[in-house]
């Protein structure tokens, strides 16, 4: 086995090793496995963006297609926020096309996008049976209620704050099924890692 | 754009979005400057904070850096070499900090979970069911028990959702109203602080 | 602070490494051995894989892969799943795949690898398959590939140019979409596709969230989002309808028992949490 294989096969164990030593001390090994996120992080960054920039502005351009040209001029703009004082001004107006073309974009179909479509899920009836118009009538319900929750113009009181107490504890239940969700992540993840490291130390995964 | 039939709006509308697309990708490398503006200095001054041999740390940083964007314009992105350094130093420990949350997840579930009052046991109880619910084996389990497996089903096909509709309409009217108040200069939070204090006419 | 004199107090004070060790010998376990569970699949996992199959000849897919480090675990089951499930489906459906960030395609070449999925024998690259870079701007960028896809993606990984790619001859704009598919942990990305995609050109989406990404992608479904893979347990699921046992089976299998020993641990707390709180009354 040469070196180079060496390295190869250990240079991912002993990083993995390294970053779990975390969870135990904040020493210098941790610390260049820090180093390497940040910089590997930042070196990839570069790497692609140039990449990017070479497939979506210079060959583009290179073919004829001038029109992508102002684009350019915007994003450049952006870079000013690095120079000296008196110049940084000029940033402001890459910033601000960005932040507005974002803008016309989400507020243009969000209506379609986000509330018609959570309206009309909530007022149709998915299946044929009196037990589906059952179960969308109670959802229909806690659709309501939840959004009872979310006023704030008035105060929670009365029927108003009753309503509210109710939509409050179906969030409970959604804020509990979002909590076992979030908690599959974390495992899939964590899943992951150790069958990697089975196999980077030799197991045959059954 | 997709209330306006007029070509040349259409044409107009797609090239301006795809320009503000290609903009950020010519601003990429505004966070990287940001990078070499904190840790070149450091290294050049040797300074000792705000850790103890930072300058060190920070070399070590540049040169990492410096390897990946070396390696990645001689060989290319999809080289075999280039995949090598990303996948043996790189990717093995993107993930690793997500992953370390399991186990304090872990230490949370059996320390924390707790049900003292009704709201608590409507987080609780729905959060314990779903997590049989979401494996094989659980889902076996909890069809042992009468009833269980289309309470769960019954919690992911109605109650969620509808609770998340609610919260999602909320949130978007409250977005579309801020877009608005934005768009009309009415809001200023997106500026800069010395510029957001400037009353507008 | 005292010692624990009760069993229940005792309980209490079990250190965290021993729970931790605990799961991580529910992992190992099903990984190294041949315990296996069966996988029955959901009816969203049903629906995913009966649109997909319904599509009609010819139809582009749109993959959308925001695969990176920290939800390579969850996602990569579904996304192999489904790279199997279009490539092999009889309607001769044409797989596009493009990235929400730079660190996609290097996770997607892993997935590859750990997965063994790769073309079928009659499937071409360039006529089939094809994948691409990756868009720049989040909402921005699916806007304008939505709206002129050829202006974000004049060419694919590897530098060959659109015009040369037969899969992607007559993908203009969101018009031509089949469907488009996202693999996502971002609750924002569930939102751009609703935004601009769905509400602007119609088009359906099929989703393979992360865990914590369901909760987003919940409330549209069944009208605007036609199905969906639960994460890790869903990708399992896909891959035993496709009948295939891969990874994705095996990560399953530990999934289950990683969860049932949440549970019981969730259980043995709350009732020595309870105990403890009754006891000093």
């Amino acid at each position: 086995m040469t070196i180079a294989e060496i390295i190869a096969i250990w240079a991912p164990i002993i990083t993995v090793i390294l970053a779990l030593s975390f969870v135990f001390a904040d020493w210098p090994g941790w610390r260049f496995i820090e180093t390497l996120l940040i910089g590997g992080g930042a070196g990839h960054g570069v790497v692609s963006g140039l990449r990017t920039i070479q497939a979506q502005i210079i060959t583009p351009i290179s073919n004829g297609s001038y029109i992508i040209i102002p684009a350019v001029i915007i994003g450049v703009l952006l870079y000013f926020i690095h120079m000296p004082q008196r110049y940084r001004w000029i940033q402001r107006y890459g910033y601000i096309w960005i932040v507005g073309t974002g803008l016309g974009i989400v507020v243009s179909t969000m209506l379609q996008g986000n509330i018609l479509p959570v309206i009309k899920e909530s007022i149709s009836i998915v299946g044929p049976t009196p037990g589906d118009y059952f179960n969308q009538f109670l959802s229909l319900i806690t659709f309501v209620t939840v959004l009872t929750y979310f006023i704030f113009a008035m105060e929670h009181k009365g029927v108003l704050g009753g309503v509210a107490r109710v939509g409050r504890n179906f969030l409970m239940i959604a804020f509990g099924l979002g909590f076992s969700t979030l908690l599959m992540t974390y495992y899939g993840v964590l899943l992951e890692r150790i069958m990697w490291i089975l196999r980077a130390l030799g197991f045959t995964i059954m | 754009m997709t209330f306006l039939t007029d070509p040349a709006v259409r044409y107009w509308g797609g090239v301006i979005t795809s320009w503000s697309s290609l903009a950020s990708t010519t601003a990429t490398f505004v966070g990287t400057i940001v990078l070499l503006k904190y840790h070149l200095p450091r290294i050049k001054n040797k300074s000792e904070k705000p850790i103890k041999h930072q300058w060190f740390y920070s070399l070590l940083t540049m040169s990492i850096m410096a390897v990946f964007v070396v390696t990645g314009l001689i060989y290319g992105m999809t080289s075999s070499t280039y995949q090598w350094l990303y996948q043996s130093w790189y990717s093995p420990i993107t993930g690793l900090l997500n992953a370390v949350s399991a186990f304090f997840a872990v230490s949370a579930i059996y320390r924390a979970f707790r049900i003292r009052t009704l709201e608590s046991a409507m987080l609780v109880i729905p959060a314990l069911i779903i997590l049989l619910y979401d494996s094989p084996l659980g889902a076996g389990m909890l069809s042992i028990f009468p009833g269980m497996t289309q309470l769960a089903e019954y919690i992911f096909t109605y109650t969620g959702p509808s609770a998340f509709r609610g919260f999602i309409l909320a949130c978007a009217c409250g977005t579309m109203i801020l877009s608005i108040r934005t768009i009309f200069g009415k809001e200023k939070g997106f500026l800069p602080a010395e510029e957001a204090s400037v009353p507008t006419g | 602070m005292s010692e624990p004199k009760t069993i229940w107090e005792k309980m209490q004070s079990v250190p965290s490494v021993y729970l931790q060790a605990i799961l991580l010998l529910t992992i190992v376990v099903p990984l190294l051995t041949m315990v296996s569970f069966p996988s029955a699949p959901t009816t969203p996992t049903k629906r995913y894989y009966d649109f997909v199959m319904s599509l009609p000849e010819g139809s582009v897919v749109i993959f959308d892969s925001q695969m990176g480090g920290f939800n390579y675990g969850d996602c990569a089951p579904g996304c192999a799943a489904t790279m199997r499930l279009v490539l092999s489906a009889p309607n001769k459906l044409k797989l596009i795949v493009l990235f929400e960030s730079s660190d996609g395609p290097m996770f997607w070449d892993i997935m590859k690898k750990d997965f063994g999925v790769g073309l079928p024998p009659g499937k071409k690259y360039g006529d089939d398959y094809v994948e691409l870079l990756w868009y720049t701007g989040g909402e921005r960028g699916v806007a304008a590939f939505c709206s002129n896809f050829r202006s974000i993606f004049p060419e694919d990984r590897y530098g060959t140019p659109a015009d040369k790619l037969p899969a992607m001859k007559n993908v203009l704009s969101a018009k031509d979409f089949g469907v488009v598919i996202a693999s996502t942990s971002l609750t924002s990305l569930v939102d751009d596709y609703m935004r601009q995609a769905y509400a602007r050109y119609g088009t359906p989406l099929l989703f393979d969230p992360a865990g914590m990404t369901v909760m987003s992608v919940i409330p549209y479904y069944p009208f605007a989002v036609k199905g969906y893979l639960l994460g890790l347990s869903g990708g399992a699921q896909l891959e035993a309808m496709l009948g295939s046992t891969s990874l994705g089976t095996k990560m399953g299998n530990a999934f289950s028992m990683m969860s049932l020993y949440s549970f019981v641990l969730a259980i043995i707390g709350i009732v020595t949490g309870y105990m403890v709180k009754r006891g000093r009354r």
